[in-house]
Order: structure tokens, then sequence, then C-alpha cells
């Protein structure tokens, strides 16, 4: 859709989109992550002595407060996901298309302004659920290993911007959408793990040896095949109708 | 260069209707400019194209002289028919933002109109009805200092004392050099305010020309001459 003739530095660019979504973003998942930790404390004082498994906390109503936390760490994980695949729909399909893309940035600029932010708020996320996990007492040993948190880290921006891929085919349907959306997925998963099975022998063999190094590089090669993907799309095909 | 929107053979086509069918066209610099038609006709798609939204299906369009992309999207501003306005923002937020990305914001300006149109810098985007959203919005896209200024039914939604307003203080108060598109069925309203016009009808370009002389060849109005134009075509 655009031609730039002349080359411009864009990081300015880049760093204000980022800017504005991380404003916007901040004003949703800041309260979540907050709310984690302060949950986990709650739970924290009913279990004085850590966390001794879910048959215990069954019998006595503190133990509702670990299954609360159990569901607000796994909720604010998800929901922080959903927050950034929702900002790309809206902001670069959606009707906010019509400002963001009137504004003179170019896609590219975009949608490193967006990724951008997805990985700033990826370590914001992974301390306040490791802190939390400390302070109700339920972190284990290898919760302190780093290559795990590499690897939660991997899978958060491979699932985003997988999603964004799947956002940015499905708005290429001119008519039934979500069923062009499901179709991707199927084709997009498909491809990848024939990809890996070729590439790697199998999937089960990188899982069976839980190399979470390699996994963690696999997983932001496939990253990056997505967002490149994502980034020919909207500058090639988008058409907003 | 005297033309600031210039399109050869433009077309687009969608699934099953051709929306524009190779309109080739000149818009003169410093003018009014009427895009008038039915609905249907292709005047957003038009302006679509014009704004970058859109890929032509054949055919070129140029906007102040640049294809549509950064350069073109720098020297002119186009305001959408539809409400684009994010829900978490307040309407200084908004300005800004506008401020931020745009060079040639004037925030003074921006400030001034919506303190003439009673809508607070403090109000939430959120809160504001469809109507003074697309006050905002007007504002927002004429607070630029750019060549090109195009419009997508700019006053459709809002009342007619705020019509007055933005048609005799914000449009005709323009800077004298720039030039503003409007696609509008409110005829009548802006009729006054337009020096040359564009009739468009299933995607073709039926008539253009300057105002005056159209007026004075056919002894009608524009309105008039719009209403008969299309009257004979859809009967």
């Amino acid at each position: 859709m655009e031609k730039t003739k002349s080359v411009r530095n864009p990081f300015p660019w880049i760093l204000k989109v980022f800017k504005y979504e991380m404003k916007n973003t901040a004003r949703i998942l800041l309260p979540i992550y907050v709310t984690t930790v302060f949950v986990a404390l709650i739970s924290r004082m009913f279990f004085l002595d850590g966390f001794e498994g879910l048959d215990s906390a069954f019998d006595s109503i503190s133990g509702i407060f670990m299954i609360l936390y159990s569901v607000i760490l796994v909720t604010s994980g998800v929901v922080s996901a959903a927050v950034f695949i929702r900002r790309f729909k809206t902001g670069l399909l959606g009707d906010e298309a019509y400002l963001n893309l009137m504004l003179p940035v170019t896609v590219g600029e975009h949608l490193w302004g967006r990724i951008l932010s997805v990985v700033a708020w990826i370590p914001v996320c992974l301390v306040c659920g490791f802190l939390s996990m400390i302070i109700a007492g339920i972190a284990k040993k290898y919760d302190y290993e780093f290559e795990n948190w590499l690897l939660l880290a991997s899978i958060f921006i491979t699932v985003v911007l997988f999603a964004y891929l799947v956002n940015a085919v499905g708005h290429l349907a001119k008519k039934h959408r979500k069923i062009a959306m499901v179709v991707t997925v199927v084709v997009i998963l498909s491809a990848t793990f024939r990809i890996l099975a070729d590439v790697f022998d199998s999937v089960v063999k990188i899982v069976k040896y839980h190399d979470a190094r390699a996994m963690s590089l696999i997983l932001l090669a496939f990253s990056a095949i997505y967002g490149v993907a994502t980034y020919f799309i909207l500058k090639h095909r988008l058409n907003l109708e | 260069m005297d033309s600031v929107l210039e399109c050869f053979d433009l077309t687009k086509k969608y699934l099953s209707k051709t929306a524009l069918d190779g309109i080739s066209l000149s818009v003169p610099k410093g003018a009014v400019v009427g895009l008038l038609g039915p609905n249907g006709s292709g005047k957003t798609t038009l302006l679509k194209l014009a704004a970058g939204l859109l890929r032509p299906t054949k055919g070129y369009i140029t906007v102040c002289g640049f294809d549509p992309g950064v350069e073109s999207k720098e020297a002119s501003a186009y305001q959408p028919d539809r409400v684009y306005l994010n829900d978490w923002m307040t309407v200084g937020d908004l300005v800004k933002m506008m401020a931020d990305f745009y060079p040639d914001f004037r925030t003074d300006r921006a400030h001034e109109m919506l303190k003439d149109l009673n809508i607070g810098l403090e109000s939430r985007l959120k809160s504001l009805s469809k109507g003074n959203k697309e006050k905002v919005q007007l504002i927002l896209t004429m607070s630029r200092d750019v060549k090109l200024y195009m419009l997508d039914e700019p006053i459709g939604g809002v009342d007619p004392a705020a019509r007055d307003y933005i048609l005799e203080t914000i449009i005709a108060n323009r800077d004298k050099d720039a030039t503003v598109i409007i696609s509008t069925h409110l005829i009548s309203d802006i009729e006054p305010f337009l020096n040359y016009v564009l009739f468009l009808h299933d995607g073709r370009l039926i008539r253009q020309g300057e105002v005056d002389k159209i007026r004075t060849e056919t002894g009608m109005s524009i309105d008039a001459l719009f209403r008969e134009d299309f009257k004979l075509r859809q009967s």
C-alpha cells in the first residue's frame, strides 16, 4: 500500500508508536499484575509455612485464596496476550486504523512499535508472576532457572505474533473472516510442525531432552517468520474496506 | 504544482462490484471541491485510495505529487466517514498525540475550535456523543497546516449550528492555498463555499468543472443540477 520515496530514520517513529502502545496497555496490565501480587500476599498470610498441595488447601477456607491466586496468575498471562492481540486488531485492522494508518508512520514502524511494547511488558509480567510465586510460597527449584523463563517469554512472543499473522490473513478475506482465520490457524500450525519435524527430526525429540534454550531459539525463529509475513501482508495487501 | 490530487484510469474492484471504473481527474490547488454523488457512487473509495487506505486495482493516484504513503500523509489530512476515535483517551490526550505525530499540527488552533464548539479538553472520548466525536475528528483534521484536506461526510452527523460554524469558520477561513475536498449529500449547505465539483455515478466521473462555469452553462444551482442529473439516471 505504501511507497516511501526517501529513506528516513525510523526509530523516532517507532518510539512514538511504542509510547502510545505502552500508555494504552499499561492502564489494563498494571492493575492485573498488581492484583496478582496482592492476592499472592493474602494467600501467603493463610499459608505461612508454604503451600502443601491442593488436598490441604481444599480442607480450609484459606485454600480458596490459593485457588483464586492460581486462577489470577494464569489469567494475567492470558489477558496480557489478549490485550496485545486486541491492540493489533483494533489499531491496524479495525476502525482505529483510520487514525493510525493516516499517521505519517510506515507499516513497519507501526509493527515494530507494537512488538517492542510486547517485549517491554514481558519482563514486567514475568517478574510480577515470579515475585507472586515467591510470596505465595509455591516457587519450586526449577522456577529459579533462567532458561525456563526465557522459554516462557519465547512462547508468549510466538503466540502474540502468531495471532498477528492469523488476524492479518483473516482480514484479507472479504467474507467469512472467522472461518478464514480458523483455516489460517490450521494451515500455519501444520506448516510450523512440518518444518519443525523436517529440520529437527521430530518435535518430540526436542521436548524429550527439554532443551529450553534450543526451544526458545526455535520459537523466536518462528516468531520472526510470523512477524515478517504479517508485515508483508499489511504493507502490500491491506485494504480497509 | 497546480494540481493537488491526480488520478489516471483509477479502478477499484471489490468482490462483486466495481467501485471506481477508470477515473481520470485532476483537482485544482486552492479550491473547495464538492465530491458529489448518490450512495455507492465511489466517493468514499476515491478518498480512501487517496489516503492510502485502499490499493487500486488498476491505474494510479497521486496526492500533492506523491504516491499514497508517508509523504502524502504528511502533505494531506483525511477525515473518514466513520468514528475512529479510541475510547481510552481524553480529547486533550488526543490533541497531544496528533501534535506528537504531525509537525504541522496547530495545537492552539485545535484548542480554539474545541472551545468554540464547547468540547472540553478533559472530556473522555468514550463519553462524547456521536456528533461531538465527529466534531473532534474534523477539528483534528483541520488543525493541520497541509495543502490538501479530504473530508468524507464531515457535517452529516452534526447539528445545524455546528454545521454553520464548521463551514463558515473552519473551512472558509482555511489557508487560501489549501484545497478542501468535501464528500457530502448536504449539497445545499456547502454550495455557497464550493469552487469546483466532481459528480460521480456508479464509479464513473460524469461531470467535473468550476462551479460558476457550470451554473452559467446550465442555468441551475449545483443542488438542482445534482437532483436533475441523478433523477434522470435513476429513473
